[in-house]
């Protein structure tokens, strides 16, 4: 019975560790600016465009300059 | 026979192919480099946020803010860089802006602006604070996004509609010549798509006659004379067209950031290029803006020279009787820079 149960405790301990191994792979494959999240500029629903940063590309969206367009 | 045959149509293929070629280039600048570094001016202190344009005509030299949040231009004495006044208010009133663009400087010492979301041109006079006068720009034209002065009674225009790679308009607005294409050669997408992602700077120099622009996206630089209506060249550097996804009806530009400026002069054409890919800039947004690269054409597109800056710029001008350029550094408080060619 302890046997089990050690060994449960452990597939648990496996477990719990790969998920985090995971999210923590997500977060750092999300870009830095989803994380800095400093200043969307604008965002159109019908084509899911994003413009971010002050730049000189005109976003085609907002009409003001940024720095990218998603 | 059939060998000999299938040959000579070869032979006949690549000849056609370089008759059609004939105005199209390749630009490589490796083995033309050299290092020059710039000297900091000193403009006192007037906070800019976004400085893009500069333009510098006698005692004059006025900086366009992009971004300005107080004004988007500023007009200093030259060489002394005093600020004698700031103009042009961004906000919704009838003589303020909703954008700015650029700014071009006619003979006679008057400021011409152009306003992308009003599709205006507002001309001021010299001397006075107070709008001269507002040309509308005509329905027909789809965010203008440059211009400069042809003539007394002509600008050139790029716009949106993309069915023609610019247009001529007269004082008051109204299209009077459509000229050329847009040289995609894949040209497979929407004529608006296509001018969003071959959106370019222009210059016109009224003593050649030649209009040069320079694709924001990829590496291209079209050359025209406005006097012969001729294609001089088309120009492609290594990066090539514009990269772009077309989302919805918008081009989403993919591929790289590539120049922000041209400059025509009396037997040299200069670029400004960046060169960084949006991938780059995506995985580094605070990264400094701008290019260090100034490319140096003669006024047929063959490359002669490619200065490698110490310092990141956005637009810049160019005294062909001194040999040097001021140019504008936006990542630092004192944009101004000089750099002796």
């Amino acid at each position: 019975m302890k046997k089990i149960l050690y060994s449960l405790a452990v597939l648990v301990l496996i477990v719990i560790t790969f998920n985090f191994s995971i999210v923590t792979k997500r977060v750092n494959n999300v870009s830095s600016i989803a994380l800095q999240n400093i200043e969307a500029l604008s965002y159109a629903e019908t084509t899911g465009q994003q413009c971010f940063f002050d730049g000189s590309v005109d976003c085609p969206v907002s009409k003001v300059k940024v720095k990218i367009v998603y | 026979m059939n060998n000999k045959k299938l040959f000579q149509a070869f032979v006949l293929m690549l000849a056609l192919q370089s008759c059609i070629g004939n105005n199209k280039s390749i630009a490589d600048f490796d083995a033309l480099s050299k290092k020059i570094s710039g000297k900091v001016l000193l403009t006192g202190a007037v906070y800019m946020r976004y400085p893009f344009r500069v333009k510098q005509i006698d005692s004059t030299l006025v900086i366009m803010d992009l971004h300005g949040t107080d004004y988007y231009y500023h007009e200093f004495s030259f060489p002394e860089l005093k600020l004698k006044r700031s103009f042009a208010k961004p906000g919704i009133g009838p003589n303020e802006f909703l954008d700015a663009e650029n700014i071009r400087i006619d003979k006679r010492g008057r400021f011409y602006l152009l306003d992308a979301n009003k599709s205006s041109i507002t001309v001021f006079d010299k001397n006075r604070v107070d709008t001269m006068s507002r040309i509308k720009l005509s329905d027909k034209l789809i965010r203008t996004l440059d211009f400069d002065i042809v003539d007394d009674s002509t600008f050139v225009v790029p716009d949106y509609t993309g069915k023609h790679r610019f247009n001529l308009i007269n004082r008051k607005g109204q299209i009077i010549r459509s000229c050329f294409t847009i040289p995609d050669k894949r040209n497979n997408s929407s004529n608006v798509v296509l001018a969003q992602a071959w959106r370019s700077f222009i210059n016109y120099n009224p003593s050649n006659g030649i209009l040069a622009m320079v694709t924001q996206l990829g590496q291209v630089l079209e050359l025209y004379n406005l006097k012969k209506n001729s294609i001089i060249n088309i120009v492609y550097g290594k990066n090539g067209e514009p990269e772009f996804i077309n989302k919805g009806g918008y081009a989403s530009p993919s591929g790289i950031m590539g120049y922000s400026d041209v400059y025509v002069g009396k037997d040299k054409i200069y670029a400004i290029f960046w060169g960084k890919s949006f991938r780059d800039i995506e995985n580094e947004p605070n990264s400094k803006d701008g290019g260090n690269l100034l490319q140096v054409f003669d006024l047929t597109g063959k490359p002669l020279c490619q200065y490698i800056l110490d310092k990141y710029i956005t637009g810049f001008t160019v005294d062909e009787k001194h040999n040097k350029i001021i140019a504008l550094d936006i990542n630092r408080n004192n944009p101004l820079v000089e750099y002796q060619l």
